[in-house]
């Protein structure tokens, strides 16, 4: 059962993605990816040219992406995962017709989606899909907590919060995954759903209301 | 409700505190308002930190979640494995000539009986106008299709081994485009591997991770990837045993016919037949999930799911039919007749059928679980 009581939690990544006042910007003043490193242009001509660590690092930069992508259109986290797997894959082998390797993220969007919708029709249309749910402390990682109780809490917190995302309608879990799993602002949201940036704003707040709804007893 | 939760505008004191937890303010102005809001109304603040908390939540939920920050490492090894394959990966070629046999040709094993065509690499020339003949014939006998992306090369990887101590078993292997042979006790298990239980018991597959997969008699199966196996044909039974995922690594996964069950860590069965599938679980928590409804399983509940109208149909649990020929749990069917050939146990009469033996104190559905041996450790 979900417990009332829930652990705190406090990772790196909350706390970079919801910064309090003190550290909050101003703006946000790069429009799209913010990119560091190499730009996906170089990244995909080395892949091509056969360096496989290049891609490696559009694996990195744009895992999130992908998962969220699938995600939001499969509501099934472990299928997301061995969707984006398979994009990704997909996109090594095809890298060569890639017109515009500036567009590789969009390109790779495109990749998952249509894999995610592929899995969403083979799944409506087999007789039966089954996966398992398990044991709270074998769905998530259990991190380093050393108290086992507070470990076995926070996985049925996490379960819980999974769940309730999951049930989202696709429009909403789209923008609160890319929101929360990828730190994208609202910019990057749009260009990547194809939305104005008032439109995405207003998806997470009424996405976000849904989840405080939900959360109440997480809340408190 | 929808469609009213649309058209009602967002209050704008809410759209400003969540452009603020966003870190999204657009102005300068914008921020010292919100600051402002924040600093004399309570309820603001209340919601701010509401926001927030939903936030922390959800990103700690989606990091720790299959498709968080595990999984670029495992889709790193995929990528690198699939471009290994496909430079190790001998350009195409019209093999399926190799593998043929002309439909009149005698089933010369028992392999060829149930449409693993040996090779015929003699006869080639000498039937070069039955090659596009058989080739149609083969792919019809397949029926299974190879999964778009799989690895078919002579050098996959070592996944596991066959250990073969279950008495008088007996294990066809076909590698690639080899004919099938006698796998031979601790058989190395390559992915792309075609295994058929032509014993008379069951039989259990290791896998490196630690899983093990028990063939029923007659049961056929593919080793597609590590964490991937597919049955082949209409019938057969599998009792599944797999190792506990790791964060980030992808689910295991059965397939079989038109039936995919994605497995964490858990043991249970899936039990084939032409007009329904049944799981039914022995450890772990299982959803099954037709094309209208789902139904999540605890142990010692079957869910038998219906071909023709989809829907999901609580069974009860028969231990003694469902586990009973997994070697290790013959106490559960203590009846067992192995005298019948391979196809008895691979067929199925229906989940309310009599199994034709006495039922085992825990196997009459009651709900009783069976005690179950502890699983392997070492994997």
């Amino acid at each position: 059962m979900l417990a009332i009581e829930t652990p705190a939690i406090d990772t790196p990544r909350s706390r970079a993605i919801h910064p309090r006042a003190e550290s909050q910007p101003l703006l946000r003043a790069t429009a799209g990816w913010v990119v560091s490193g190499p730009e996906d242009a170089d990244l995909v001509h080395r892949a091509r040219a056969g360096e496989v660590e290049a891609f490696e690092m559009l694996v990195e930069r744009y895992t999130k992406l992908a998962g969220g992508v699938a995600f939001s259109v499969t509501g099934d986290y472990h299928a997301a995962a061995d969707v984006s797997q398979e994009a990704f894959i997909k996109a090594h082998r095809a890298l060569n017709d890639l017109t515009n390797p500036e567009r590789f993220a969009a390109w790779l969007r495109n990749i998952v989606r249509t894999s995610a919708i592929d899995w969403v029709r083979k799944a409506r249309s087999r007789g039966i899909v089954a996966d398992v749910e398990p044991d709270a402390e074998g769905l998530i990682d259990q991190g380093d907590d050393a108290d086992p109780v507070a470990s076995a809490n926070r996985a049925e917190v996490r379960e819980h919060v999974m769940a309730e995302v999951a049930a989202l309608p696709e429009h909403y879990r789209e923008v609160i995954v890319f929101k929360y799993l990828d730190g994208m602002s609202y910019e990057d949201i749009a260009e990547h759903t194809g939305l104005t940036v008032e439109a995405v704003e207003s998806r997470l707040h009424r996405a976000r209301g849904r989840l405080r709804k939900r959360f109440r007893n997480l809340l408190k | 409700m929808g469609s009213r939760e649309h058209d009602e505008p967002i209050p704008s004191t809410d759209r400003l505190i969540g452009r603020f937890a966003d870190g999204e303010c657009r102005t300068e102005s914008e921020r010292a308002r919100a600051e402002a809001r924040l600093a004399g109304s309570p309820d603001a603040r209340a919601e701010l930190t509401e926001v927030e908390r939903v936030g922390e939540l959800v990103t700690d939920a989606l990091e720790a979640s299959p498709i968080g920050d595990g999984l670029a490492a495992q889709i790193k090894q995929a990528v690198r494995e699939s471009a290994r394959l496909a430079k190790a990966a001998p350009e195409p070629a019209p093999a399926p000539v190799a593998v043929a046999r002309p439909a009149s040709a005698p089933a010369a094993s028992p392999i060829a009986s149930t449409g693993w065509s040996p090779r015929a690499p003699q006869l080639a020339a000498a039937i070069a106008a039955c090659a596009v003949v058989a080739f149609g014939l083969w792919m019809i006998d397949r029926r299974t299709p190879v999964p778009e992306g799989t690895p078919e090369t002579a050098l996959a990887d070592a996944i596991g081994r066959w250990p073969g101590v279950e008495a008088s078993s007996t294990l066809a292997l076909r590698r690639g485009d080899q004919s099938a042979r006698d796998a031979g006790r601790g058989a190395t298990l390559r992915v792309g591997d075609e295994l058929r239980n032509d014993g008379r018991i069951g039989t259990f597959l290791e896998l490196d991770d630690g899983s093990r997969v028990a063939l029923g008699p007659g049961a056929s199966v593919r080793l597609v990837a590590s964490d991937r196996v597919e049955m082949l044909g209409d019938r057969g039974r599998l009792f599944c045993e797999i190792a506990r995922r790791r964060p980030g690594q992808r689910s295991f996964t059965i397939k079989a016919r038109s039936t995919e069950v994605a497995v964490l860590g858990t043991r249970f069965t899936v039990d084939l037949d032409p007009v329904f599938a049944r799981v039914s679980v022995f450890e772990g928590k299982v959803r099954v999930a037709s094309p209208f409804e789902s139904d999540v399983l605890t142990p010692s509940e079957a869910s038998r799911v219906d071909e023709v109208d989809g829907r999901c149909h609580r069974v009860a649990l028969d231990a003694v039919r469902e586990i009973g020929w997994v070697p290790g749990y013959e106490s559960y069917r203590p009846e067992i007749e192995p005298s019948g050939g391979p196809s008895d146990l691979g067929v199925h009469d229906g989940p309310s059928a009599p199994t034709g033996r006495p039922a085992a104190p825990s196997g009459d559905g009651s709900g009783d679980m069976p005690v179950l041996p502890p699983k392997r450790k070492d994997g």
